[in-house]
């Protein structure tokens, strides 16, 4: 096994995953594309390999599922910047979506565990 | 001028031109904000941009896949509105119907009249000349006849005991006649329907019977038992529905038949209103008259109608120097045609007579129905103008319209179509059961659409400002306002005017006036 790569660098992340962590990200209060991307990066110490750009298609689709909703404003360096927050729909996902992620991890520990 | 608005196409195309140039900005946002960071690091201001668009990955890309969530929403979002705006119409449409319950009750009554006469008409001609016979393979099955154009006649019982005897083509040949015999029971004497039918009969139309057999050749035979089919009402009526009622005698015209089957409830029209079917015993007769006798054929699967015709002929060729002393017409011959077309021979030209005729019914019914509409759009000509004032298109205003129509329509059509089986079991004749066929959907669906028109006059007129019956010369002076004709108007009258001789009829409104008048 010792010529198998154990783990690259840098994880690719789970297809649905962003969109949880976008969810996340906005828990704490609106924030616009940029900084979301900041947030993540600083919370995971940059472990995901995410494509920067990738993460506006996934808001838009949040958005029109009604998780997010989103509003014009000024940005910290005075621009223009599209701000992002939970709406009350998006925060019961969340809440739901915890609770399915944690256990969907425990199942897989525990399965690791008996190998 | 207020009201039309751009076309809907070129309004779709601004809105995501507009949606993207949004996503755009979003997008660009995020390059600066990062180009900038690393501009603070240290990188100078060239580098830093092309940096921030690497880590920013494949903008375009992103961009489309923006656009084109926007896009699906933006899609189910006009759907909804549509809905909703329908679902507001017809509320409006229900609202205006009964606060003018007069005009409801008179344009639904005409409708109800229309499309009820050509639903029960066309049920009729359904169940007479388009649904096929009862039989199994129905084409196959022929009418036997001499013809001597223009008439014909029956047969024979030389001619059927010939043709039983030498044909080919058939599968088998029956022959019947239909008299009315006294039936005597116990204490009761009854003139019942007979129809005496050859031995092989049932068996050519090959419809099985509810109980027992059918004839066997050997009881066809003059001189074996006289047996008897009896039809379903027969044997409720008078045998008491019993089970035990096969091998029974009955006597009919004095003479005693035994019971040896019962048809089933539903049956053909060669079954049709006879209520027993003894034997016919043919014998071998001195002469050729008298002709009574209906022959039916089944034609072999495989072979032609002109090959069976060509022998019919064939043998009426051979017999009649046989029969030559009692019978001398040599024009006549034998001929044959499909079972169907003689059945309904008769009534085809009426019934589609009668179709035409109710078609036209419904004709008058909606040029009635438009001109009832166009007389409420000449009163809520205010309403209209509010709703154009207040930015209404033409396409609004006709749809909510056509909604109207379409209330009108299908309350009139509910009302005109009740159950198509009890409708068409009645018509149809039989007691056939029936179920809703692709011809009288369709039928019925157009009697519904026929309607539908006739708003269009009334929106049409509508979408030009003012009215054709308000500007033209002609027109009512009551909806003519002073000092205010449309430059159309006043082009038409400068033009030479219209009353009796128009230089441009396709821009006079009192030329097209006169069209739809005619039309109507």
């Amino acid at each position: 096994m010792g010529d198998v790569p154990v783990a690259d660098a840098n994880l690719d992340l789970m297809k649905g995953t962003l969109g949880l962590l976008l969810l996340t990200a906005l828990s704490s209060g609106p924030r616009h594309g940029h900084q979301m991307m900041h947030w993540i990066r600083g919370v995971t110490d940059e472990a995901f390999r995410i494509e920067e750009g990738a993460i506006y298609p996934a808001l838009h689709r949040l958005e029109a599922k009604g998780l997010v909703a989103s509003e014009w404003g000024v940005s910290e360096n005075n621009r223009q910047a599209k701000y992002y927050r939970l709406t009350a729909k998006g925060r019961r996902k969340l809440a739901a979506e915890r609770k399915r992620w944690e256990r969907y991890v425990a199942t897989v520990a525990k399965v690791l565990e008996t190998g | 001028m207020i009201g039309r608005g751009r076309p809907m196409q070129r309004r779709s195309e601004d809105a995501r031109a507009d949606a993207a140039r949004r996503v755009n900005a979003e997008l660009e946002h995020h390059v600066a904000l990062t180009t900038e960071e690393l501009v603070a690091a240290g990188l100078d201001r060239a580098s830093a941009r092309r940096e921030a668009e690497r880590r920013f990955g494949d903008r375009r890309a992103h961009a489309e896949a923006c656009v084109a969530v926007w896009e699906k929403r933006h899609r189910a979002a006009r759907r909804r509105q549509i809905v909703r705006g329908i679902g507001g119409d017809l509320r409006y449409a229900t609202r205006g119907l009964r606060k003018n319950p007069g005009f409801a009750a008179v344009v639904v009554a005409t409708l109800v009249l229309g499309i009820g006469a050509n639903t029960a008409v066309f049920s009729l001609v359904r169940g007479v000349l388009l649904r096929p016979l009862p039989y199994p393979d129905p084409d196959r099955l022929v009418w036997i006849y001499t013809s001597s154009p223009p008439q014909e006649w029956p047969f024979s019982v030389a001619d059927f005991l010939a043709l039983e005897e030498q044909q080919t083509s058939f599968e088998r040949v029956g022959a019947f006649m239909t008299r009315g015999v006294t039936f005597n029971a116990d204490q009761i004497a009854e003139r019942v329907l007979a129809r005496y039918v050859t031995a092989d009969f049932f068996a050519t139309l090959s419809r099985p019977l509810a109980r027992g057999r059918g004839f066997t050749r050997a009881e066809g035979r003059p001189g074996a038992e006289l047996t008897v089919v009896v039809s379903h009402g027969f044997w409720q009526r008078y045998l008491g529905a019993r089970a035990d009622v096969l091998g029974q005698r009955i006597r009919l015209d004095a003479r005693d038949y035994a019971i040896i089957g019962v048809l089933p409830p539903e049956v053909g029209p060669l079954e049709e209103r006879a209520e027993v079917f003894p034997i016919l015993q043919l014998e071998p007769p001195p002469r050729k008259g008298p002709f009574f006798l209906r022959v039916v054929g089944r034609r072999t699967a495989g072979v032609g109608a002109e090959i069976a015709a060509a022998e019919l002929r064939g043998i009426n060729e051979r017999i009649f120097p046989v029969w030559q002393a009692s019978y001398q017409d040599s024009r006549a011959t034998w001929g044959s045609k499909p079972l169907r077309e003689s059945l309904v021979q008769n009534a085809r030209d009426t019934l589609f007579v009668l179709l035409g005729a109710v078609a036209l019914v419904l004709l008058v019914a909606c040029t009635n129905v438009a001109n009832l509409m166009l007389t409420r759009a000449a009163e809520r000509q205010g309403e209209i103008a509010v709703r154009r004032a207040l930015g209404a298109t033409f396409t609004r205003l006709a749809r909510q319209l056509l909604v109207e129509a379409l209330l009108v329509a299908v309350i009139g059509g509910l009302g005109g179509s009740p159950s198509p089986p009890r409708r068409s079991r009645r018509c149809g004749g039989g007691g056939r059961t029936t179920s809703p066929d692709w011809r009288k959907c369709s039928w019925t669906a157009g009697c519904w659409c026929s309607p539908w028109p006739s708003p269009w006059v009334a929106a049409s007129s509508w979408a030009r400002r003012p009215p054709w019956w308000q500007g033209g010369p002609n027109g009512p002076r009551r909806w003519r306002r002073p000092g205010r004709a449309s430059p159309r108007a006043a082009g038409a009258r400068g033009s030479g005017g219209c009353s009796s001789s128009c230089s441009s009829p396709w821009w006079c409104r009192c030329c097209s006036a006169r069209v739809c008048w005619f039309v109507a």
